[in-house]
């Protein structure tokens, strides 16, 4: 039991273009180029890097929702990619997703209720009506917002039924994409003390991607900072954030907001 | 905001309401009680002008006009009903089934889809009533077959842009197998484009109609129909116009209000406007 919850061994993952010219080759954009990463049972992982460094392409390969062109994924020890769906059931109860945008990530035809209940139908779990009412209880909604319609929810209200749809089926890895980063600025913190508050109540391992380097030092402990397709530091969120090592990790630190720097700046 | 939303098209679905109302509810009626017996042909009443008796006068039979617009409008919403649920029940799954099969098979099933597209659905109802005969049911299945193919398209492009939202994404990574996806998440949210896609196909299939039984390829006489009325008409349109006036507008006002009835529909329920909402 000590393989780790999520192992990313040299993934490649390449795109082809349509082509630009009848007899040109097709060309090829390279999304991932080798990226290995580990993370750990239990650990709360950051992923960071700008718009376009591929972070959403590994979570994708990881959630086994895309295949990369070459390498290997194990999610707790078990091959994911290029696996058939209907041999990645222990992957789709052991790992849930949180995306970024909750006004596209909820079917605007569906009662909360039912998307809360998606995982557990889809899974054929029993129980379904009492884990969707334990499961908004736990994201502070209460029970009735079951009857209702996401449209009718504010956009903080909306990630919290997406996150309860991600917690139903009991998952042991979380993985978050730009969790808040579509939210209004004043709901994001609690948003995020919520997610922070669960993954510990629950012992969740997180994967969180995110472009804000701030946000990730304040949920996890382990960071990976990503740029053009390859990872260029990995290292403690602390150790990252006080000595930078690789110029983009120290870019990025620079950019990000933070009230004691921006303190000792003033004359 | 639903304020704003609720009036878009608002008219619209209104005026063409009232006209599909008035068309339907013309057929219903007539199943109950019409002024004559619209096939009763009365040599001593023929050709007269409106009356108290006769509201839209008579035909060269000396038959009730408002009579036979009474029993066409029932030939009318039948063979558009049967025409445009043959074509949503064959174009619905086949658009689902084109955009969510791997990518060649899609392609494959929507070439076949723009060849029978361009076929001309008259062409093709005439070819069909020469091999089988004329008659209503033949009308039936050529414009519904028609008409599959603009269904099939509509459907696939909404069912592609359904499979490209986050929802999807989530529902595959809830463990929904490509069935569930499309029964629960594809179908509900191309239901508002196929339902105007309906309504526009309905007033397709009742030129259509009209224009097969204009041809002598549709609804065979004694049966009223619109198309008939307007060909039988048609020796006397100098002499007596109104027999081809009254027959024309109300295929004018059937298919404008299925038109517009489409339009304002679309306006209301079409999920890329309400997303922008």
């Amino acid at each position: 039991m000590n393989e780790p919850a999520i192992s990313v061994q040299d993934v490649v993952r390449e795109y082809r273009r349509p082509r630009t010219s009848l007899t040109g080759p097709t060309p090829v954009v390279r999304a991932l180029r080798g990226v290995s990463l580990e993370v750990g049972r239990g650990e709360r992982f950051g992923l960071v890097g700008e718009s376009g460094s591929g972070k959403s392409t590994l979570l994708r390969i990881v959630a086994a929702l895309d295949t990369p062109t070459s390498g290997r994924v194990q999610v707790l020890g078990r091959d994911v990619s290029g696996v058939p769906e209907r041999r990645l059931g222990f992957l789709r109860r052991s790992l849930q997703l949180v995306l970024q945008d909750p006004r596209s990530s909820l079917d605007p035809r569906m009662r909360v209720g039912d998307v809360v209940a998606e995982p557990l139908v889809a899974q054929k779990l029993p129980g379904r009506r009492e884990r969707v009412r334990e499961v908004l209880a736990e994201v502070g909604l209460p029970a009735e917002a079951a009857e209702r319609y996401p449209h009718q929810f504010s956009g903080g209200q909306r990630q919290r039924i997406s996150i309860a749809r991600a917690l139903a089926p009991r998952p042991q890895i979380l993985v978050a994409d730009e969790p808040v980063s579509a939210l209004d600025v004043s709901v994001r913190a609690q948003v995020l003390n919520l997610l922070t508050d669960l993954v510990q109540r629950h012992g969740l391992t997180l994967l969180l991607v995110s472009h804000d380097l701030a946000v990730v030092r304040h949920m996890c402990q382990q960071v990976a900072v990503m740029q053009d397709g390859q990872l260029v530091e990995t290292g403690p969120a602390e150790q990252l954030w006080e000595r930078p090592q690789h110029p983009y990790t120290r870019r990025l630190v620079e950019s990000a907001p933070d009230l004691r720097r921006a303190l000792d700046r003033l004359p | 905001m639903s304020g704003r939303g609720s009036r878009r098209g608002g008219a619209a679905v209104l005026v063409g309401g009232a006209l599909v109302a008035l068309v339907v509810l013309m057929a219903l009626l007539s199943f109950l009680w019409t002024p004559h017996d619209p096939t009763l042909v009365d040599a001593r009443v023929r050709l007269q002008g409106p009356s108290p008796a006769y509201w839209l006068g008579t035909d060269r039979f000396g038959r009730d006009l408002v009579s036979q617009l009474m029993v066409g409008a029932r030939t009318t919403v039948y063979v558009g009903l049967v025409a445009v649920g043959i074509a949503a029940l064959v174009g619905v799954p086949l658009g689902v089934l084109a955009a969510m099969a791997p990518r060649w098979l899609g392609e494959l099933l929507m070439r076949a889809n723009d060849l029978l597209l361009a076929f001309p659905a008259l062409l093709l109802a005439v070819m069909l009533a020469a091999v089988l005969g004329a008659g209503t049911g033949v009308a039936m299945v050529a414009i519904g077959v028609s008409t599959v193919p603009s269904f099939a398209r509509v459907v696939r492009a909404g069912s592609l842009q359904v499979l490209r939202s986050d929802f999807v994404l989530a529902a595959r990574a809830a463990g929904r197998r490509p069935w569930g996806v499309a029964v629960r998440h594809v179908l509900p949210n191309v239901a508002g484009l196929v339902i105007v896609q309906a309504s526009v196909a309905f007033a397709i299939a009742v030129l259509a109609e009209a224009a097969l039984s204009f041809l002598g390829f549709g609804t065979p006489p004694p049966t009223p129909s619109w198309g008939r009325m307007l060909q039988e008409s048609q020796s006397l349109l100098f002499t007596d116009p109104r027999l081809a006036v009254v027959p024309g507008v109300a295929v004018a006002a059937a298919v404008l209000g299925f038109n517009l009835l489409g339009d304002g529909l679309r306006d209301r329920l079409d999920p890329r406007l309400e997303a922008r909402r």
